[in-house]
């Protein structure tokens, strides 16, 4: 098969490879750009926007452990005025799919960003973060409890007709109830997984390594609970699912469509290579023309359990 | 800002845990300015995961090399130290924010500290072979260190503008007392721009000083780095004056010393 079809789907939303920047890992995208054509992914996921511009965390907001990265960066962000402004019309004219990733504080920041975004050209879907970690209201508390989850996204729904992202958290005891309410309430696609909340100390000082004290893990270290969640779903809800954490090569991202992503991001292994994501969607381009896989559809959720 | 897969040329034991890698990596090199740095991949697989910064030591856009004075601290530092002449690496750069010398600077201090010297080796030699009133100062934890980091060893620093921390060589004590007698002996007549680099403890001691004498100085500071080129966000170092952060890999490393407050770092 010397021309593999790299185009796959997330729910409604079209995509030409199945690789996606992860929110918070590349900016608004446009960063990428010194290094390659971003128009030769599948997708970017933006930094989350909030209602108001956020200064974030304070320092340290990063600290590495073994293959993996605990961050606390805060959110900080320009705020939805900026980002309708200054970005959104530079991402217009990019020939990728974006997805604008949305937090808040409460139920009415969310639905104030969603508004806010409504009627634009160029946005491909919402991702809803109800799962980040490092801020002290909203975030997390959404993500952990399916009602809470449930009633946000409802609400959302009503709010705008863009395709939605769910984007869950992994620190909850079951990954597929959460998953399925936030289906029924009328998300489009789930997103797994957010970070992973952790902690470090520093045993000369007896001080948490970051400032918030805990934070969010991201990189290798998180891959195979990630695609534990992903299976888990799939084999469950047979939901579309955007799949990723820990994801570096061509190979971990098969491993997520294998097990039902039917897409994935790529987040830290950006912080080593800023061309990682391109790198991946080649490197499973040659995985389908090698084993003789007529398109990147053929391989999702394909995974054998006999 | 590219990656390029340099060519270690040499990786040399100076002494006290300090080593001078040198590198071919003319594509770097070429775009590369003072006070700028790079961002070192040290390991193939994920232990240590991120890069590792360090600055430009030195910058020969003739040869197409760089090189990097780094101390080993830990686990990144300690693999580098084990790599031989003749292996690759990845380098990332060039990166931030670097060192800005005015055209009409007349005159000059440059205060150095540990393996913050590694950021100013370059800046010296230039601010040296300027028709300035130029005052270079060096402070070290002591006299093993001092040799090993091998400041003023090109261009020689005045062996009274140099401290260290036991009183092994030079004066027993903090080097920003020595800049502050300086500063009171000779410039009276000029307003000298300070450039330094060093633990955060000495930038203070510099932030005080500037702001007492009202001088300029341009400080380069360290953080925690994952990107490097400002998408992580992760490198914050507060404003002084109002609200949020500065990103150290983008909007630094290199910053006027009344933009930032070092407490918060
Ligand atoms: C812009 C910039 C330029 C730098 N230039 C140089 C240089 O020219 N020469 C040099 O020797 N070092 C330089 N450093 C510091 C160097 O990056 C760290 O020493 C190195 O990353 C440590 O890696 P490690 O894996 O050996 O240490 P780790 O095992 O990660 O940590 C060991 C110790 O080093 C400290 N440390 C780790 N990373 C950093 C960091 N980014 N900044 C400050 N402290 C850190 C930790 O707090 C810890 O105490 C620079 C840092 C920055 C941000
Ligand atoms: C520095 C950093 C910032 C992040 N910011 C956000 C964010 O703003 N919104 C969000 O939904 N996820 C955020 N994430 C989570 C990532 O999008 C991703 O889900 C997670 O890092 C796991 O993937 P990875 O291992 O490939 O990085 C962030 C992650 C990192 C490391
Ligand atoms: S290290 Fe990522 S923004 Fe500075």
């Amino acid at each position: 098969m010397n021309n593999p079809d790299l185009s796959t789907g997330l729910g409604p939303i079209e995509l030409k490879n199945p690789v996606l920047t992860a929110s918070g890992t590349a900016g608004y995208g446009l960063e990428l750009r010194p290094f390659f054509d971003i128009a030769e992914l599948g997708g970017i996921v933006t930094k989350a926007v909030t209602p108001e511009p956020r200064v974030g965390n304070p320092p340290p907001r990063l600290w590495e452990t073994s293959c993996g990265l605990l961050n606390s960066i805060g959110l900080e962000n320009v705020g939805l005025a900026a980002f309708l402004k200054d970005i959104l019309p530079l991402l217009q004219k990019i020939n990728t799919r974006v997805i604008v990733n949305v937090a808040g504080r409460t139920e009415d920041e969310y639905l104030e960003v969603v508004r806010g975004l409504n009627g634009n050209e160029g946005i491909a879907g919402l991702e809803i973060n109800i799962s980040c970690p490092n801020v002290k209201q909203g975030g997390i508390a959404f993500g952990t409890d399916p009602v809470m989850a449930a009633a946000l996204i409802k609400k959302v729904r009503a709010a705008t007709d863009y395709p939605l992202i769910a984007k869950l958290p992994p620190n909850v005891t079951d990954i597929v109830i959460i998953a399925e309410r936030v289906m029924e309430a009328g998300a489009d696609v789930v997103s797994l997984i957010n970070t992973l909340k952790g902690l470090a100390v520093d045993v000369n000082t007896r001080k948490p390594c970051l400032a918030t004290i805990t934070g969010g893990l991201s990189g290798p270290a998180i891959k195979p609970v990630a695609l534990r969640m992903v299976h888990e779903v799939y084999q469950a809800l047979k939901i579309p699912i955007l799949g990723g954490g820990g994801i570096m090569t061509a190979d971990d991202a098969l491993e997520f469509i294998i097990c039902g992503a039917g897409a994935v991001s790529v987040g830290t292994a950006i912080f080593r290579d800023p061309k990682a994501p391109l790198n991946i969607a080649q490197g499973i381009k040659s995985y389908l023309a090698k084993n003789n896989i007529g398109g990147i559809r053929n391989l999702i959720g394909s995974i054998d359990l006999s | 800002m590219l990656a390029e897969q340099a060519k270690i040329l040499e990786n040399r034991d100076r002494g006290a845990g300090v080593f001078l890698l040198k590198l071919g990596s003319p594509l770097v090199a070429r775009q590369a300015r003072v006070g700028q740095f790079v961002q070192l991949l040290i390991s193939e697989n994920y232990d240590p995961l991120l890069r590792r910064p360090f600055c430009f030591y030195n910058i020969d856009q003739d040869n197409g090399q760089i090189e990097v004075l780094y101390q080993v601290v830990g686990t990144g530092t300690e693999l580098l130290s084990r790599k031989k002449a003749g292996e690759k690496l990845s380098v990332f750069g060039p990166l931030g924010r670097g060192f800005e010398i005015e055209p009409d600077l007349e005159s000059a201090i440059l205060i150095g500290g540990g393996i913050g010297w590694a950021a100013l080796n370059k800046i010296h030699h230039k601010l040296a072979l300027r028709d300035i009133h130029y005052v270079p100062f060096f402070g070290a934890r002591d006299l093993g260190f001092y040799q090993a980091i091998g400041a003023g060893e090109v261009i020689p620093i005045p062996p009274g503008n140099i401290a260290t921390d036991d009183g092994s060589y030079g004066y027993h004590g903090f080097i920003t007392e020595l800049v502050e007698a300086k500063i009171n002996e000779e410039f009276h007549f000029s307003k000298p721009t300070i450039f330094a680099c060093g633990p955060n403890p000495m930038l203070k001691a510099v932030q005080a000083l500037a702001g007492k004498y009202d001088l300029k100085a341009q400080i380069s500071l360290e953080a925690r780095m994952a990107c490097g080129f400002g998408v992580c966000l992760g490198c914050a170092v507060k404003k002084a004056h109002g609200e949020g952060y500065f990103k150290v890999c983008h909007d630094g490393p290199v910053f006027n010393a009344d933009e930032v407050e070092l407490s918060k770092i």
